[in-house]
């Protein structure tokens, strides 16, 4: 017998109390400013009430604190390690990486990997993607982007726009390609949207790889999110953990990352050449 | 203990798939069978994965994954999944999971998550085409590999689909994520195809994932 049970999330209270309350934040400032202006009519009539009314506010905000929790520092750690990113030329990235697939039997298999991603703004990327399962390299030199399983010998070709933030919306949403950490491409740019983050909160520090990594934890679309960021002046990322919240076995995709700023890269790695085993095939595209 | 057990055989099952036989390969998916009705629970065919990115995209990521179409019915009915409704979001308890583990200053308390659930589809699939009926797992068999792919993709996720059969008579349009054994490459107008027992076949990526579209002979 497995122990469904305790994968099930919870019909919760708060849930409920969010539900009748609506827990947003202007729900939460027009509840209090409904209490403030209690507390000023108050006022007129005795001053000993309106002081009682003022706690009463406090506690207000209190609560809605609690029902939603987006900490400005956390969000604020996230702009910072962006514009970071944003600041480098080029860049390698190495992650080992782990992600689980759900069996239909709802059971969770851990498949191990790793993701290097070589990268020179604004147009040029290379990214060797291996799995237990699969071999893929993604190759982008600003004119043409290639997709090589070097097992398989088939590589899709296909035209590419001029820089990398316009490829990365060409990979995810057109080709489907699911790229792990292509958000490493968003980060910094308008696609990031921190305003969908749902919460957000400061969990403290830890130590990765021998860094100091402060961790963070986000809701965010139908994932929960964690990410430490390193401390000091180069705040790059030092791990992501991605729970999928869609499925109720609810896997988890993680990444320890090792960092290279501004390598030098040989141009000719950017660009995929066939070899003469290499055969050409097509790429489906997304039907939305 | 019983998982234990459990954890045994699902090993052994992916040691025995990993048999880089093509023979073994061909039986398993000609034969019509595959590790899922083998299994006797469909216990080997893989309904999704995690995420490998945040996403974000101002939402639209997530909109085109919940907008996905509803599985097919043969991925709810061609293995017995027993009696666990994996859809009903309503039906998810009412057990505290914050009681399981101390969650530290993460715990966002009993947020009800029920309406996630959604079926994040198969976004680039036609959903006219033939599909084969065989649920096994072993996609996108690297070569040399004999095993395959259990990556979630986006088409793994709602389809399933098997190893081609070696039979005659595949209809136009029918997806396989392996060719049946010994179907040479056969080049043409700057692109690779296969051909064999009569059927031409395509290979193409779907997302990051080899299949095989069965074609029209394309000369």
């Amino acid at each position: 017998m497995k122990p469904l049970a305790l994968r099930l999330p919870s019909v919760g209270i708060a849930a409920l109390a969010c539900l009748v309350a609506a827990c947003s934040p202007n729900a939460a400032d027009n509840a209090a400013k409904e209490t403030a202006e209690k507390a000023a009519e108050a006022a007129d009539a005795s001053a000993d009430v309106a002081t009682a009314a003022a706690g009463a506010t406090t506690d207000a905000a209190d609560a809605a604190t609690t029902a939603l929790v987006v900490d400005p520092a956390a969000i604020e750690a996230l702009e910072k390690m962006s514009a970071y990113l944003r600041t480098l030329k080029s860049f390698e990235m190495e992650a080992t990486t782990t992600a689980d697939t759900v069996l239909e039997s709802g059971q969770l298999v851990q498949f191990g990997g790793k993701v290097i991603y070589r990268v020179r703004q604004p147009d040029a990327v290379q990214v060797v993607w291996d799995t237990d399962r699969k071999h893929r390299t993604l190759y982008y030199d600003g004119k043409n982007l290639t997709l090589y399983a070097p097992r398989m010998k088939y590589y899709a070709q296909t035209e590419a726009p001029p820089t990398i933030r316009e490829t990365a919306v060409l990979i995810e949403d057109k080709l489907g390609l699911d790229l792990p950490l292509v958000d490493l491409f968003r980060w910094g740019t308008d696609s990031a949207d921190t305003a969908s983050i749902a919460s957000g909160i400061v969990v403290g520090p830890a130590t990765i790889n021998g860094a100091r990594c402060m961790q963070y934890a986000f809701n965010q679309n139908d994932v929960d999110w964690q990410i430490f960021i390193q401390e000091g002046d180069k705040p790059v990322p030092c791990k992501i953990v991605i729970t999928t919240l869609s499925d109720e076995a609810r896997p988890q995709f993680s990444a320890t990352l090792n960092w290279k700023e501004n390598p030098s890269f040989s141009p000719a790695i950017f660009t995929f050449t066939p070899g003469k085993d290499d055969q050409r095939i097509k790429i489906a595209e997304v039907q939305s | 203990m019983i998982r234990s057990i459990l954890s045994l055989l699902l090993a052994f099952a992916v040691t025995s798939a990993l048999t880089p036989d093509p023979a073994e390969a061909q039986r398993r998916g000609g034969g019509g069978g595959g590790h899922a009705a083998r299994g006797g629970g469909g216990g080997h065919a893989a309904r999704g994965g995690a995420h490998q990115s945040v996403g974000g995209g101002g939402g639209n990521r997530s909109a085109a994954r919940s907008a996905g179409a509803q599985r097919p019915a043969s991925a709810n009915t061609g293995a017995n999944r027993g009696s666990m409704d994996r859809t009903a979001g309503a039906n998810r308890g009412n057990v505290d999971r914050t009681a399981g583990a101390d969650r530290g200053n993460v715990d966002r308390g009993n947020v009800d998550r029920g309406d996630r659930n959604v079926d994040r589809g198969d976004r680039n699939v036609d959903r006219d085409t033939n599909i084969g009926s065989n649920n096994d797992i072993n996609i996108d068999v690297d070569d040399g590999w004999g095993g395959g792919d259990w990556d979630y993709h986006p088409i793994a996720a709602g389809v399933a689909f098997g190893t081609a059969a070696a039979v005659t008579s595949a209809a136009i349009g029918s997806m396989y994520y392996s060719l049946p054994s010994s179907c040479p490459p056969y080049p043409y107008g700057g692109y690779t195809y296969h051909y064999c027992n009569n059927v031409w076949y395509q290979p193409q990526y779907s997302g990051s994932t080899v299949n095989y579209v069965v074609i029209d002979d394309p000369r």
